[in-house]
């Protein structure tokens, strides 16, 4: 299937041999050297259900893409041959994967960029320690605003099955907060299990960490140093994403939802409940456009007669998020140092479109989009605000507070996950202790609404 | 000891304002005997200033401090922690104990508060931290009272090795028992001494060195520890008996009585 | 070797002084206070050291190498220099010589071993000129490191920064001068006419101060400027208890003419070192292109955006 001309062969066979009764005599996998023979058997044997040849090809693929998420390969080939030998029946087919291991310790770094903060990963990775696809990681990040980051994780897919896996990881991170004017130094572990369901993607994780809040300076505001000192959260935390966009960064059709929900209280004296929301949902329209809406939304309670400390709240603002303001620029500040809230709520309407005029269309010309915005939000407090006793005045309050901001600019796609916003942003509703940026603004990041 | 006001910036504010704050640990359960003797020093002072505070207890005043060590207090948008800050502090705000003195006496004052700094300080450090007995005993406890495991253990242990690096580096730590026994003796020996039969260190007037070495001798006098030497030590001083008793008669009482 | 006589060993002089070392100095004055018969030792082999650096104090089967142990054991063997005092000055003694201890030591330490131009120019070339061999390359980073752990490790916690306590300690520095002079007053010695232990000490952190060559800094000026009487003071005291032989005196003259022509012998010396750091510099990046654009040497960069962080980002 190498050259053009063997594809249009294939092609031309494809309607005889598409409903053409066929099965699979023989599976072989030649190039294992580490790994064991269990975890394939368990990954190939769809293709014994299959058909007809059709029905080969399209499983054959599916366990490739299965034995590649396993990341243990650095190189899978497919060859489907007609079975030969003594035993050979006439339908009988042979399929053989050419495979190559990855190699017993891979090294790699990585860049991240954020809003005028960048850093460096570097990790050792051992992909397959014992041959069913366990994975050690050890890995160490360096970043600027005196981020470091140090970790060691093992992962572990369960049954062979590449979706349902269990991890662990035990990390100490550190870094500076500079819009709320603290610093913090985390160690920590965690145990996750995540599979699938009919629904999608989920992730229960148990976590416990050890934070140490400090002030950054003496110009931190009393309300974030009340706050400095140790604390311990000990947290299960169901994480579901249900993802059918076709791109992560400039999607054209499908929707993203992902739910999150946090109890904190099992154990440590950080105790609350978080539950937040994420959604948006694109459209195609003509002419190359797209539209995009996007709604978020979280709320955090304390459990018991507690507080939430300021590292487990919400924040909101920021060129990639709630546009016209600065990074957590919206909710409860004091001495310019931005408070978090305990509940908040975001939503944004673009339209992108191709660059006006269409400049290196097809090619360079695709990375870029200029898009339409209105974004609107809210971040603050709810006191007495309960499922059942919904607090009218503070409602009405915060309802009253809403933020707008609209505007448009330019997207630039960084790699596949990563995205560059130029806009020209107007915030209209904002609120006293807000901090906006009217004007231009610029926004690097992965993550964006 | 470190930083001097945080926010050096005198406005319009009224000399002394109501609502003064004086952050510490909770006394009963958290506070060490060290963070307890420099809470009484401040507390003392400020009484014999005759200025009114109230005592914040939190699990965090530690951490909280602008200068990582306790007490500190909030006045207006500052925050002042330490002795000798706090001390200079007020006197800016226009309240001081040593106005009458001669600029020797002054620098006499001084002297004495850095050899209580130098001294009763790393003594009590040294006591509370380094001898096994009262670490395992006492300060262990203590220190991680107000923390869920497994964080009792670690912040203990934790505090336990930067008290020993900054004893380190004042070469306390290498001192045995028996030395530091001798430094407690030397320093007593020379308050005693300098106090003669005066009613205060500098006359009839109390000063900061006054309230500084009150909170520190009481302290070791009256806490209850596996270890007795210091307090045993300060027993042989009759000036300075006399002269907590004072103390403690003139500003305590009252304070027990209002109760 | 006798062992019935005290033996001080210390770092030998420079700059007028008859020791570069503050601790050296100290006990050195003490001894020279206080008429014991001492047999002093310069020297540069802190072999015998138990510490690795002086000063050493032997007698008998005692060894002392802390300033203030030595002063306890010769005030424990009566050479004592304060038994003239009354309590109540001894008791001011022990309180001034704490207060020098806690809070001139420190930025006398930060001036003279943290600094960078005195560290790199002065006092580290000094002791790698000065010591023999192995110690040589091992007694001015020890200095360095020990200095740092003194200043930053016996002030800082976790809440503050370097810069914020090199600031407090020239500022108490400053006024713990200020307050030393006061006490010292118009009179010759702290106490009177004789000095006391507390001279040797004031002495010890002074002089250096005074007479090294150091560049224009916040302590010396302040000395100059606000505590001239500690200037006399010091000044006092080496002309008193250290008057130059007449050995040193010609060995001060030699020392000075070399200088002379060492001086535009080191300049040249200068230029060249200069040039041939260039030239290799400039070797060393040619070959290094050449390696590139030849191909023998082959970076690649791979870059990449980390999920996780997408998906743990609230």
């Amino acid at each position: 299937m190498n050259g053009n001309e063997e594809v249009q062969t294939l092609h031309l066979d494809w309607e005889t041999l598409y409903s053409k009764p066929a099965f699979v005599q023989r599976v072989l996998v030649s190039g294992l050297k580490r790994t064991k023979d269990d975890i394939i058997t368990k990954n190939v044997k769809p293709l014994l259900q299959a058909e007809n040849f059709g029905d080969i090809v399209k499983k054959a693929e599916a366990v490739s893409d299965r034995l590649q998420q396993l990341g243990i390969f650095s190189r899978i080939k497919i060859e489907i041959d007609t079975c030969k030998g003594a035993n050979a029946n006439d339908n009988g087919y042979d399929v053989r994967y050419v495979v190559q291991e990855s190699g017993r310790l891979k090294m790699g770094y990585y860049t991240m960029v954020g809003q005028n903060d960048g850093s460096l990963e570097f990790n050792f990775r051992s992909p397959n320690v014992l041959g069913r696809a366990e994975e050690v990681k050890l890995d160490y990040i360096y970043g600027t605003k005196h981020t470091r980051g140090f970790g060691l994780s093992l992962k572990k897919p369960l049954n062979g099955n590449p979706d349902t896996w269990f991890g662990a990881r035990a990390y100490r991170e550190q870094g500076d907060y500079p819009w709320s004017g603290y610093k913090e130094t985390d160690h920590g572990a965690g145990l996750d299990l995540s599979f699938l369901s009919l629904l999608g993607n989920h992730n229960l994780r148990w976590e416990g960490v050890w934070r140490d809040l400090r002030c950054l300076s003496n110009l931190s505001s009393f309300r974030v140093r009340e706050q400095a000192g140790h604390s311990l959260k000990s947290s299960l935390i169901h994480t579901y994403v249900r993802d059918t966009r076709d791109d992560m960064v400039l999607p054209t059709r499908g929707t993203l939802l992902k739910m999150t929900q946090e109890y904190a209280g099992i154990g440590g004296n950080a105790n609350f409940f978080k539950h937040g929301v994420e959604f948006q949902a694109n459209q195609a329209l003509p002419l190359s456009s797209v539209v995009q809406v996007c709604l978020a939304g979280g709320i955090v309670r304390p459990l018991r007669d507690t507080t939430v400390n300021i590292t487990d709240r919400y924040f909101l603002g920021g060129p990639l998020t709630l546009r016209g303001f600065n990074k957590n620029g919206i909710g409860p500040h004091s001495d310019g140092n931005a408070l978090g809230g305990d509940v908040y709520c975001m939503g944004g309407l673009h339209l992108y479109t191709p660059l006006p005029f269409r400049p290196g269309s097809g090619g360079f010309g695709e990375l870029f989009r200029s898009h339409f915005f209105v974004n609107a939000g809210n971040c603050g407090n709810v006191e007495n605000f309960s499922l059942d006793q919904v607090n009218k005045e503070n409602w009405k309050a915060f309802q009253n507070s809403l933020r707008l901001s609209y505007g448009l600019g330019v997207v630039l796609r960084l790699g596949s996950l990563a995205r560059l916003e130029l806009n020209y942003v107007l915030p209209v509703w904002k609120q006293a202790g807000d901090s906006a940026s009217p004007g231009v603004q610029l926004g690097v990041g992965i993550s964006f609404l | 000891m470190l930083m001097e006001a945080v926010k050096i910036e005198m406005g319009a504010t009224e000399r002394w304002p109501d609502n003064v704050k004086l952050y510490q640990q909770y006394q009963a359960e958290q506070i060490t005997f060290p963070d307890y003797a420099a809470s009484l020093s401040v507390k003392t002072f400020l009484y014999m200033c005759g200025l009114e505070f109230s005592t914040v207890p939190k699990i965090n005043a530690e951490e909280m401090s602008p200068s990582g060590r306790v007490p500190f207090i909030h006045i207006g948008p500052f925050l002042v922690s330490e002795f000798e800050p706090i001390v200079a502090y007020v006197q800016t705000r226009g309240f001081g104990l040593n106005d009458d003195l001669t600029d020797v006496q002054k620098s006499e004052l001084k002297a004495y508060i850095k050899l209580i700094g130098s001294t009763l300080v790393n003594a009590e450090l040294y006591l509370s931290w380094l001898v096994p007995e009262v670490y395992e005993k006492v300060t262990k406890a203590r220190y991680g009272a107000m923390y869920a495991w497994p964080l009792n253990c670690i912040l203990p242990y934790q505090k336990f090795l930067s008290v020993q690096k900054q004893l380190a580096a004042s070469e306390w730590k290498n001192k045995t028992f028996a030395e530091v026994c001798e430094e407690v003796e030397t320093c007593c020996q020379a308050l005693n001494d300098r106090l003669g039969t005066q009613n205060f260190f500098f006359g009839k007037k109390p000063t900061e060195l006054d309230a500084l070495v009150f909170g520190h001798i009481s302290t070791l006098l009256t806490t209850d520890l596996p270890r007795n030497e210091f307090a045993d030590i300060i027993r042989r001083y009759d000036n300075l008996l006399v002269f907590l008793k004072r103390i403690d008669a003139e500003y305590f009482d009252a304070l027990r009585n209002s109760y | 070797m006798e062992d019935n006589v005290l033996h001080l060993d210390i770092w030998p002089g420079e700059w007028d002084l008859p020791s570069v070392d503050p601790n050296c100095l100290a006990a050195l004055a003490y001894c020279r206070f206080s008429g014991v018969p001492v047999k002093i030792r310069k020297s540069c082999n802190p072999w015998n050291s138990p510490n690795g650096t002086f000063p050493v104090m032997t007698y008998k089967n005692v060894t002392e190498t802390k300033v203030g142990n030595i002063f306890t054991y010769l005030r424990k063997q009566n050479w004592g220099i304060d038994s003239s005092l009354s309590r109540k000055e001894c008791a001011d003694v022990v309180a001034f010589s704490a207060m020098i201890d806690e809070v001139i030591q420190p930025a006398v330490l930060h001036l003279l071993w943290i600094d960078n131009d005195h560290y790199s120019n002065i006092t580290g070339p000094w002791f790698t000129r000065h010591a023999v061999l192995p110690y040589k390359f091992v007694v001015s980073g020890r200095a360095h490191k020990e200095a740092k752990r003194k200043v930053f490790e016996s002030q800082g916690t976790d809440n503050v920064t370097a810069a914020d306590v090199e600031t407090k300690i020239y500022k108490d520095a400053k006024d713990c001068l200020s307050n030393i002079s006061q006490k010292l007053g118009d009179k010759n010695y702290f106490f009177g006419d004789q000095p006391c232990s507390l001279d040797a000490l004031v002495f010890s952190y002074v002089a250096p101060l005074l007479k090294a060559p150091l560049n224009s800094n916040q302590l010396t000026n302040h000395l100059r400027i606000h505590c001239e009487n500690l200037c006399f003071h010091t000044r006092r005291i080496l002309r008193e208890f250290f008057p130059l032989t007449a050995e040193e005196m010609a060995e001060k003259q030699k020392e000075e003419e070399r200088k002379k022509a060492a001086d535009s012998e080191s300049k040249e010396g200068k230029i060249r070192n200069r040039d041939m750091l260039i030239a290799g510099a400039f070797a060393l990046t040619a070959m290094t292109l050449y390696a590139f654009s030849s191909g023998l040497v082959n970076v690649k960069i791979f870059d990449a955006v980390d999920v996780e962080d997408n998906l743990l980002d609230a």
